[in-house]
């Protein structure tokens, strides 16, 4: 293969900006800007209609914008040489995957040959790429007689066969069993952690929280900030009232785009061992018993005082204001919590009464109700 | 009645030669119609469904319509062109079977034409979406959409055959129901029912169902091992 | 729909391809012959006739001696008399074998044709139900006979088609001075076999070539009602496609057909046709 150029550290893997795309005039995407940076997973999540299928088949370049450009490492699209690394270096899965009608082995064989004519390993790939997907066994069934999940992990397990360095999945989890969804899952974080970048779309928040390290929802064309706190971690125990969450292990991010305070503190965590870290503040949710790895707070139900106070509220916090940035209509403060950035959702107005600047001490609560554990 | 269908049975079992060449030849013309047809007809059906033009959906229409052009409209027009007086007409093929085969041809032709781009464009579009972005070449692509309609263009290439081996204006107008030359089932049942030759008629009617039915059910055969 | 811009350059290298396939195909195709006890590699002679003549099966008899003799394929395309003189006109037979003789001198007048050969005669019959509602069997003419079935209204099939046998029957009604219309009256546009079914189904009276209802009359309910009145003549005559109207005729075997039938050899074997045991056609050249 041809070396392209390395995206140097930093430098977005896609980066969109100010694009637009119009069906019979009506326009229905319009995005200022979105960077996926290398080694991510960037999941944007919205419902049907908010055009994030639209924008992720322009970036694949199977839909010609109406304005705007995509570049994918740092080269257009529109360029002959970008749309050469397009082909060959990024593939998408759609949400209903076309398999040809042939058996699920040829599906893999057929596209692997249409990118590498001449790899020698690819019986090699195929058993490799059905193994992680777990669909070993089914290689050599005709791919029209599987059910809808595992012709999803099919999908996938064919996309992975041609070693893209960008994998974009429309829905992938979507109207599926929960056993295909849990293999997708776990095969999507393995190939990630292997080096592969993913851009995907999903209306299911369980698998958005669960796989991402960035949540960019959609309404109406556009890309929005996620407004919600997303940590990493497990459960540490449950007693009859609640369930006792341990922030640790890397903390995901907040959606708050890549020059926020809480992206970077999120990047530190995410570069150490995977293993958990016993450290992180413990979080108080309803009593649950669900296999879990993240904790999602919605940003606008943090309350912030500057006086310790006493309320019905589970979950209390003191910390130090790292950073106050425009979010949106309002005003985003991120504070740092034993190492933790809890951000919340405030208005200019309260940030004046209240008297807050970088480095003011600070009490939050939440109530265990707000938070969603997935 | 009961008589002719028991003779028509002794006829076929008794495997009577000349209801054989009959019916050999009934065969041999519309294999090489449908095969010949097919060769233009499955490219223009291909390009009428991958390709935008103007005038595309009129297209379609016309071709829809002709398939229901009846056999002896097309047997009179292919007469017109290949009578002595006509601008083919020093080719001689006139009463010939190239005469039956070009007229069948032309009357299969909109019928497998429409079926192939009926086919083609009911295929789903994540499968031209899936080998743009693995890559594929515009001939790559061409080839798997073609492999992945090979259900669909089989049975519009099996239509067409129908069509032609169940037709009789065609034969009896070019052909001429020549004995042992250009006679073929559907015209040699024409002759023989005016004849009132039962026996042979029904025979000739027997075996015509049963090469239908053998197509049907290798059609289905096919779709059945695809699909199952 | 959305499709992607393939196949320009390849596209066009297939319909090369292709279409030269198809040439190959059909030249193959063209110089093959078909199998059969008749087929030989010698000339081939196209005769145009009426599908009665051919339903009558004496070309069976007739043809073998002539194609042995002469090494030679007669093709014979069997239409409708008015489709039979339009492929002599059109040059695409070298004679036609009809029995209708205003068309014919039309044929020859025109040009068409070089001359018209009587080489034989059958002759029409009037074919009625066993009990005879209208009371015509027996009767010597023709045009009494119809007459008197206009007057019962008894029901009456016409082949309806221009054929020989419909001119012949328009010809006796003239005679007869009837101009026969109403319900009892029916035009069917069909050939002759399937008009004499319907005549027996239908228990009508019906005009039939002798050849044909011979070759139907097992299981038939009909009877002749009324044969022999000299208006029921008819006449056969072969006529050569004249070839200065059309250089491609096969002229000179025209002729030597034309010869055979009108020779001793041919007459005999056209006196000495039988169909279940009676004679069909009677030589006269």
């Amino acid at each position: 293969m041809p070396e392209y150029p390395r995206s140097t550290d930093g430098a977005p893997l896609v980066e969109v900006e100010k694009l637009t795309f119009a069906y019979d005039s009506a326009r229905v995407l319009d995005v200022d800007r979105l960077e996926v940076h290398r080694g991510d997973i960037t999941v944007l999540t919205g419902h049907n209609g908010s055009g994030k299928t639209t924008l992720l088949k322009v970036i694949n370049g199977l839909l010609q914008p109406s304005g705007g450009v995509v570049r994918l490492w740092g080269e257009s699209i529109a360029t002959g040489r970008g749309r050469r690394m397009l082909r060959s270096r990024s593939v998408l899965v759609h949400q209903k995957p076309y398999l040809f009608h042939e058996s699920v082995a040829s599906n893999i064989r057929y596209v692997a040959k249409l990118r590498e004519p001449n790899a020698r390993d690819i019986e090699a790939r195929i058993e490799e790429a059905l193994a992680v997907v777990r669909l070993e066994d089914v290689a050599h069934r005709r791919a029209s007689g599987l059910s809808g999940g595992e012709k999803q992990r099919i999908a996938i397990a064919r996309a992975l066969a041609v070693r893209p360095d960008l994998l974009l999945l429309d829905e992938p989890t979507s109207n599926i069993d929960p056993e295909s969804i849990r293999a997708i899952e776990r095969a999507l974080r393995e190939v990630n952690r292997a080096g592969t970048t993913i851009l995907m779309t999903t209306h299911n928040l369980a698998t958005a929280y669960r796989l991402a390290t960035r949540v960019y929802p959609m309404t109406a064309g556009h890309i929005e900030h996620d407004r919600n706190n997303v940590f990493r971690g497990h459960i540490e125990n449950t007693d009859e009232y609640f369930t006792y969450f341990r922030i640790g292990g890397g903390s995901g991010s907040a959606g708050a785009g890549p020059t926020s305070a809480a992206t970077a503190a999120a990047a530190s965590a995410a570069a150490g061992p995977e293993k958990v870290q016993a450290t992180g503040p413990v979080i108080r949710v309803p009593a649950q018993d669900r296999d879990t790895v993240a904790a999602v707070i919605p940003m606008d139900d943090i309350i912030l005082s500057r006086e310790p106070f006493e309320s019905s509220a589970q979950n209390h916090f003191s910390g130090r204001v790292t950073a106050i940035e425009p979010y949106q209509q309002g005003r985003r403060i991120d504070v740092d919590c034993d190492g933790v950035i809890m951000s919340a959702l405030i208005t200019p107005y309260a940030i004046e009464q209240l008297g807050l600047g970088a480095g003011s001490e600070v009490h939050l609560a939440f109530k265990a109700s707000a938070v969603r554990l997935y | 009645m009961g008589t002719a269908l028991a003779e028509a049975g002794a006829l076929i079992v008794s495997g009577d030669r000349e209801l054989f060449a009959i019916a050999f030849n009934s065969v041999r013309f519309s294999v090489l119609s449908t095969m010949i047809t097919s060769m233009l007809a499955i490219p223009l059906g291909t390009v009428i469904a991958l390709r935008e033009f103007p005038g595309k959906r009129m297209t379609v229409a016309v071709f829809n319509t002709l398939m229901a052009m009846p056999t002896v409209v097309v047997g009179l027009l292919v007469y017109s062109f290949l009578s002595r007086s006509g601008p083919l007409g020093q080719w001689g093929l006139l009463f010939t079977p190239a005469a039956i085969i070009v007229g069948q041809a032309v009357l299969a032709f909109p019928i497998v034409t429409s079926l192939v781009y009926g086919g083609l464009s009911r295929l789903d579009e994540e499968l031209t979406e899936t080998l743009v972005t693995f890559g594929a070449s515009n001939l790559q692509m061409l080839l798997k959409i073609l492999s992945e309609a090979r259900i669909a263009i089989l049975s519009a290439v099996l239509s067409g055959f129908g069509r032609v081996i169940g037709e009789v204006g065609v034969s009896m107008m070019l052909g001429g129901n020549i004995r042992w030359y250009t006679r073929t089932m559907t015209t040699a049942l024409a002759l023989e029912t005016q004849k009132g030759a039962f026996a042979l008629a029904l025979a000739l009617g027997i075996i015509l169902i049963i090469i239908a039915f053998a197509v049907n059910a290798a059609l289905s055969w096919m779709v059945r091992r695809e699909y199952a | 729909m959305r499709r992607y811009d393939m196949m320009r350059g390849d596209m066009k290298r297939i319909c090369t391809a292709v279409l030269a396939f198809v040439f190959v195909v059909t030249g193959a195709f063209a110089s093959g012959e078909a199998e059969g006890p008749s087929s030989r590699d010698g000339e081939r002679l196209r005769l145009a006739t009426t599908t009665s003549t051919e339903n009558s099966g004496l070309l069976e008899e007739l043809l073998p001696p002539f194609e042995e003799r002469y090494d030679v394929t007669v093709d014979v395309v069997s239409v409708g008399t008015g489709a039979a003189l339009e492929h002599g006109r059109n040059g695409d037979v070298d004679l036609v074998m009809v029995h209708a003789p205003d068309l014919e001198r039309e044929f020859v007048g025109d040009g068409y044709g070089v001359e018209r050969i009587g080489f034989m005669y059958n002759d029409f019959v009037v074919l009625g139900p066993d009990d005879d509602p209208a009371g015509i069997a027996g009767m010597e003419s023709v045009g009494d006979a119809f007459e008197r079935i206009a007057e019962h209204e008894s029901m009456f099939i016409s082949r309806g088609d221009d054929s020989g046998t419909h001119t012949k029957e328009k010809d006796i009604w003239a005679e007869a001075g009837i101009e026969p219309e109403g319900s009892w009256y029916r035009e069917v546009g069909q050939g002759m076999g399937a008009v004499i079914t319907m005549a027996d189904d239908q228990k009508a009276y019906t005009l039939a070539d002798r050849g044909t209802y011979l070759a139907y009359q097992g299981g038939l309910g009909l009877d002749v009602a009324v044969e022999d009145d000299p208006l029921l003549y008819n006449p056969y005559s072969v006529i050569a496609v004249d070839p200065q109207m059309h250089s491609t005729v096969e002229h000179d075997l025209a002729e030597a057909f034309i010869e055979f039938v009108t020779s001793e050899e041919g007459q005999e074997i056209i006196g000495d046709y039988r169909v279940e045991g009676k004679q069909l056609f009677v030589p006269e050249a």
